[in-house]
């Protein structure tokens, strides 16, 4: 080797295919703690760390050996002593003496090793700092999404809340109402009472006045009181839950006819013509028979209430897909167009007199109402001012899976 | 599907025979490695050469950590090459740790394989004291993949598209389109990780194909000591020391490498 190779500032070694150095200049020998001698005929492993050894196998000569040549391939070298010695090496393959060798310049890079070090120090550090980033970032999306799960839940609570609280305070009107009308209903027959026995008690007064009209007089008002007392009853219990329906297959049309007759001496005392319309041989309903004859009952006795003299008062029942839908239709006076919506919830729209001057309760239509929805059915008021009112409610077939409410 | 896989490994079919024989590569690069080997077979045989998802020209996007980061994935890989191109009594060349990979493929599926040709291989690199000796320390491949790391600052050089003339073979200057090695840092990464932090010596005992082990004379990588180690657990092995020195005789030492290949078939053949 000339001397200008052997001094030249930079290691350099030849080796062949199977690894063995070839030659190898005096600076890479030094370096490495070796004479050029030492290393004459001796592997390239023993110049390289495990690691290097490696790469040497698995991409420094496959890439030398493919390309030719190699640049700037970063190894670290091992000294005799064992020291690590980083270097920078470019390889080339040539042909000499009718042989291939792979030539290898090496440079030591101590200083650019520590600057690289730190460099991809800083790089590592910053690549953990944005995987923290990037899983804090998801944690955040993720408590997000919980704040506004949160946030959406807590607006459902509002809402519901909002809703419950209208009720109650719709609960509170109609307990108010339902107190008022009950005072006002009670004080007509507790009125009449006092009167009549205030005549009946002086001995002067009643002896010019017909007895028994007064007596008669006192029956009916207890008779009224009577009834207010068990519509109060009646709907304390369903809405306490307390009532007890007796379920069985029901006629409707059976039904209907037996109020008819139950109520025609008093359609006749106002010569209102009452008709019945039924097929008879539409499916029966699962019900309690004496609350639907509440129910038809208490609807045919409020037709004939609101219908003056000479009107009329119908009653229809037909089939319809899974149900039985009964109609009573009057001639009446009918509802004011503002308190059609209203007449199941406001006691005084539904305590007004007959045209007669008939008393009734307020309660009526609310307990009609909630009987017939015990029942699974629907009730419904069509009605015009001064025309007439048709009372629908639609009750399911026994056996469709709709059934009535077994309260109690 | 079968388009999807060839196209995800970069798989190449040629050669006139009508038995097929699958080449993998090792760590480090890509089927490249295998050209001066290839020429000496393909009139006999269907040749197959591929890259790992991950590694060479394969389809980044393919690349699972999930699945490479451990040799199972890759194995999966040789199935589904095999699968998509219908292959049967597949002569499997294996370097360096796609012997382990061929090993585990021929387990799960032995039906597939007529051979395994294992060079260099190691069922494990870490030594085990008292009695296992790998080659490495934990921190030998510690140092590796700091070395890996350290030249990947520098390795836009080798996805440059020049290749500098071959003195061997000038044919092949201008034939390279890009520089091989060219694989993503991070998964060459956990390709050294999932190959060299593997243990596999439980999987030699259940092999059932027969297998011809390439055993270099002075191999850093695979010693002498772990290919007779491999030889002694593997049932149906056949065991060749070559005159050849270094981890890649296929490449450093073609001659050698395929005479040895050629007399196995032959022999197993007669026999």
């Amino acid at each position: 080797m000339d001397d200008l190779l052997n001094t030249a500032p930079c290691g350099f070694v030849e080796f062949d295919d199977d690894g063995t150095i070839l030659l190898v200049n005096a600076t890479l020998a030094t370096l490495l703690g070796y004479t050029p001698g030492d290393l004459l005929g001796r592997s390239m492993d023993l110049l390289l760390t495990p690691g290097s050894r490696v790469f040497h196998q698995t991409h420094f000569f496959p890439l030398l050996k493919m390309q030719g040549k190699v640049d700037e391939l970063y190894l670290s070298l091992r000294s005799r002593h064992g020291e690590d010695v980083p270097v920078l090496a470019n390889a080339v393959r040539r042909e000499r003496a009718e042989a291939v060798v792979n030539d290898c310049i090496v440079m030591p890079m101590y200083q650019r090793r520590r600057y690289e070090d730190e460099l991809l120090h800083a790089k590592k550090a910053a690549e953990k700092v944005t995987i923290q980033l990037g899983e804090a970032n998801r944690q955040l999306a993720v408590m997000l999404l919980e704040v506004e799960k949160s946030h959406a839940a807590l607006q459902q609570t509002e809402t519901e809340l909002m809703a419950a609280n209208a009720r109650l305070q719709e609960l509170d009107r109609l307990k108010d109402e339902l107190l008022a009308v009950t005072s006002h209903d009670l004080r007509s027959p507790i009125t009449t009472i006092r009167m009549a026995t205030d005549i009946l008690l002086d001995e002067r007064r009643a002896a010019r006045v017909d007895r028994h009209r007064y007596l008669e007089t006192i029956s009916q008002a207890t008779r009224r009181m009577l009834v207010l007392s068990n519509d109060l009853s009646d709907l304390a219990r369903i809405n306490t839950g307390e009532l007890q329906l007796e379920i069985t297959p029901v006629v409707l049309s059976e039904v209907a006819r037996a109020a008819v007759r139950e109520l025609a001496v008093k359609a006749a005392g106002k010569s209102i013509t009452m008709s019945v319309d039924v097929a008879g041989d539409e499916p029966p309903v699962a019900g309690d028979y004496n609350r639907l004859y509440q129910v038809i009952s208490n609807l045919l006795g409020n037709a004939i209430k609101f219908t003056p003299e000479g009107g009329q008062v119908h009653i229809r029942v037909r089939s319809a897909p899974g149900a039985v839908v009964l109609e009573v239709q009057d001639t009446g006076i009918g509802i004011p167009a503002g308190q059609v919506a209203e007449m199941f919830q406001h006691f005084k729209h539904a305590s007004r007199p007959g045209t007669a001057g008939e008393q009734g309760t307020g309660l009526g239509l609310t307990i009609v109402r909630r009987l017939v929805e015990l029942h699974g059915g629907q009730i419904a008021v069509d009605s015009e001012e001064g025309r007439g009112s048709t009372f629908t409610i639609r009750l399911p077939v026994a056996g469709t899976g709709v059934e009535a409410d077994r309260v109690g | 599907m079968t388009q999807d896989i060839l196209a995800r490994n970069n798989v190449r079919v040629f050669g006139k025979g009508t038995q097929p024989m699958l080449f993998a590569h090792g760590f480090g690069c890509d089927q490249h490695m295998w050209r001066f080997v290839t020429p000496a077979f393909e009139d006999d045989y269907r040749m197959i050469l591929f890259d790992y998802v991950g590694s060479g020209q394969s389809e980044r996007a393919a690349y699972s950590a999930e699945r490479y980061g451990d040799l199972e994935g890759y194995a999966q890989d040789v199935l589904d090459i095999c699968a998509a191109l219908d292959l049967h009594d597949v002569i499997f060349v294996g370097h360096s740790v796609s012997s382990m990979i061929g090993l585990l493929a021929s387990i799960r599926e032995p039906a597939l394989f007529d051979r395994l040709i294992l060079i260099g291989p190691s069922p494990r690199y870490i030594n085990d004291p008292p009695d296992y000796v790998g080659g490495f320390e934990r921190a030998d491949i510690e140092g590796l993949l700091d070395l890996m790391e350290k030249n990947y600052l520098g390795w836009a050089n080798f996805l440059a598209p020049v290749i500098m003339k071959n003195p061997e073979h000038p044919e092949l200057t201008g034939e390279l389109e890009q520089s091989f090695c060219s694989t993503d840092p991070l998964t060459a990464r956990r390709f050294a990780e999932a190959t060299f932090f593997a243990d596999n010596r439980g999987d030699l005992p259940e092999a059932r194909v027969p297998a011809l082990i390439l055993q270099c004379s002075e191999d850093a990588i695979a010693p002498r000591e772990v290919g007779e180690y491999v030889h002694r657990h593997l049932p149906g092995s056949t065991f060749r020391l070559l005159e050849a020195t270094g981890h890649c005789p296929h490449m450093s030492h073609p001659a050698e490498t395929i005479r040895a290949i050629r007399e196995y078939l032959a022999a197993t053949r007669a026999g």
